[in-house]
């Protein structure tokens, strides 16, 4: 009886062992194919800096910030600015869903960075804010 | 003329006479009550009960009393002309029960009342989507219908003036008060020997057919109602793209609510979607395009679509539904605070109608009405 329930128990560990692997592998990978795109080393940091600057302000939509949507915590839930749909956490810690679809990341890095920096971020840009994200 | 001792008979039987007033007050009600929105129910009702009267009207009309049988007062054309000239001369024939052209009315407000109620079920599975009707008919056909109903209730409205203009002409003619009899039922008699004119056995009979006019529409009404078509119904087609790619941000509103000229402009200024850039991929906006076209508001045969797709003028292209004139005129009411509200706002459909992402729209499906004295306020522009 002892060692059925104590291999359970390993079996259980070893499962949630390999999903949280699987989860960081994917959030590896989209930090590793930046890389390859010329990217060096990433810096939360800077992830951070970028999270929080502003851009000016548009006329239309208001400020061109992140954080006029995401917040400044991003573990807590954002709103869109118009429509008021609510945007889950962006912090893996608190919803690990995030950056699990590489196509959905890139779709909303392309639509958020042209519309927040008027431009396409680079992908030393991209993998800072992805390491700040998800070192939170 | 001589006068034997002048008696008073039962002309109208108590169930005609029930009958009339009861189909006064329906038709009444449901006239008051025309149009859509909350007042619908009780036109519903008041309009189903006057169905159930009809019914039981024509049955009566054979097997009721004496002067209730169109046998007594269905006449030939002769003698409706031969009645008409004797009111303009001004000595008509007197009957007891309806005069001949009298009789040619009841008949004609009986047939068209029949109809009446007859097209209102057309119109109401066509336009409302339950009844009898219901998934037999586009909204087209029942905007049709309801056209056809509405002529023929203004017939029977003229129909019921000259049934008044008859009621006042007679009673001045022969010196009696018409409309009292048709609440005590009995009129004078002279020199006619009176016939016992009391309500015959098989009434009984005929008594539980009526209850069974009445109750029936009655119950199914109340079954329709325990059921509404929205809840069962898997709505309108939306794409996995469309649901995607529009709810992300926002309700992914049904195709059905814009012409596919607006769509297409959408797709078009999809670098600037009301100040937001969508960026979106060639095969994202193709899917896009797909999803609307069959789908758009010229297509469905729902209320919503039929309604926009109308108010819409031909050489305009709007690029919000809440820039429809349907849509203005539906939501005059609202004020700015209720827009405000959280669950609410012009983007959340869903705030107010349960099933606005099946894009049906049905009227029971709204959860929250403006109230009836709010004043008529226009709703603000959208700020972009």
């Amino acid at each position: 009886m002892m060692k059925q329930s104590m291999m359970a128990m390993i079996f259980t560990l070893m499962t949630m062992i390999t999903a949280m692997t699987a989860t960081a592998a994917t959030l590896e990978e989209q930090l590793a194919s930046y890389r390859t795109q010329g990217a060096g080393t990433f810096d939360p940091k800077a992830g951070q800096t970028l999270w929080t600057t502003s851009h000016g302000t548009d006329p239309e939509v208001g400020e061109k910030v992140c954080t006029a949507c995401h917040l400044n915590d991003p573990r807590k839930p954002g709103k869109h600015r118009k429509t008021g749909k609510i945007i889950e956490p962006m912090a893996v810690s608190v919803n690990p869903q995030r950056f699990t679809d590489p196509e959905k990341v890139e779709k909303w890095f392309l639509r958020n960075c042209r519309q927040v920096m008027g431009r396409e971020c680079t992908p030393q840009e991209k993998g800072d804010v992805l390491s700040y994200l998800g070192g939170l | 003329m001589t006068q034997t001792t002048p008696t008073n008979i039962i002309v109208w039987d108590w169930p005609t006479r029930l009958f009339h007033w009861l189909l006064v007050a329906t038709f009444g009600i449901a006239f008051a009550t025309s149009g859509d929105d909350p007042l619908l129910r009780v036109h519903l009702w008041s309009g189903f009960l006057f169905f159930g009267l009809i019914v039981f009207r024509i049955v009566w009309g054979f097997i009721g009393t004496r002067y209730a049988r169109f046998s007594d007062f269905v006449a030939s054309p002769a003698h409706v002309i031969a009645h008409i000239i004797g009111v303009l001369h001004r000595r008509p024939q007197r009957f007891l029960g309806h005069n001949p052209a009298g009789g040619w009315a009841i008949l004609l407000l009986l047939g068209l009342g029949f109809l009446l109620a007859l097209f209102g079920f057309l119109v109401l599975g066509g336009q409302e989507g339950y009844g009898l009707f219901a998934g037999l008919l586009t909204f087209a056909q029942g905007h049709q219908a309801m056209e056809i109903h509405e002529a023929i209730c203004f017939s029977m409205l003229a129909l019921i003036g000259i049934h008044w203009a008859g009621v006042i002409v007679e009673s001045f003619l022969h010196r009696e008060n018409l409309v009292a009899a048709m609440f005590h039922g009995r009129k004078r008699v002279e020199n006619v020997a009176p016939s016992p004119n009391s309500v015959p056995t098989h009434a009984k009979l005929a008594i539980v057919i009526a209850l069974g006019a009445l109750v029936t529409p009655t119950v199914f009404l109340l079954s329709m109602d325990s059921k509404p078509l929205w809840a069962n119904n898997p709505g309108l087609k939306i794409t996995h793209t469309w649901e995607v790619a529009c709810g992300e941000c926002h309700l992914p509103f049904s195709p059905s609510l814009l012409p596919s000229r607006s769509w297409e402009a959408l797709l078009a200024g999809e670098e600037d979607h009301f100040g937001d850039i969508l960026a979106l991929k060639p095969e994202t906006k193709e899917a896009l395009r797909q999803s609307f076209t069959g789908h758009s508001a010229e297509d469905e045969p729902t209320e919503a679509a039929y309604q926009i797709n109308h108010s819409v003028q031909k050489n305009q292209t709007p690029q919000r539904i809440s820039d429809t004139p349907y849509w203005r005129k539906k939501h005059r009411n609202i004020d700015v605070e209720t827009w405000k509200n959280k669950d609410m706002g012009k983007a959340r459909c869903d705030g107010c109608h349960a099933d606005a992402k099946e894009g049906i729209f049905d009227d029971r499906a709204i959860t929250w009405h403006a109230p009836f004295n709010a004043q008529s306020k226009q709703s603000p522009e959208n700020g972009r």
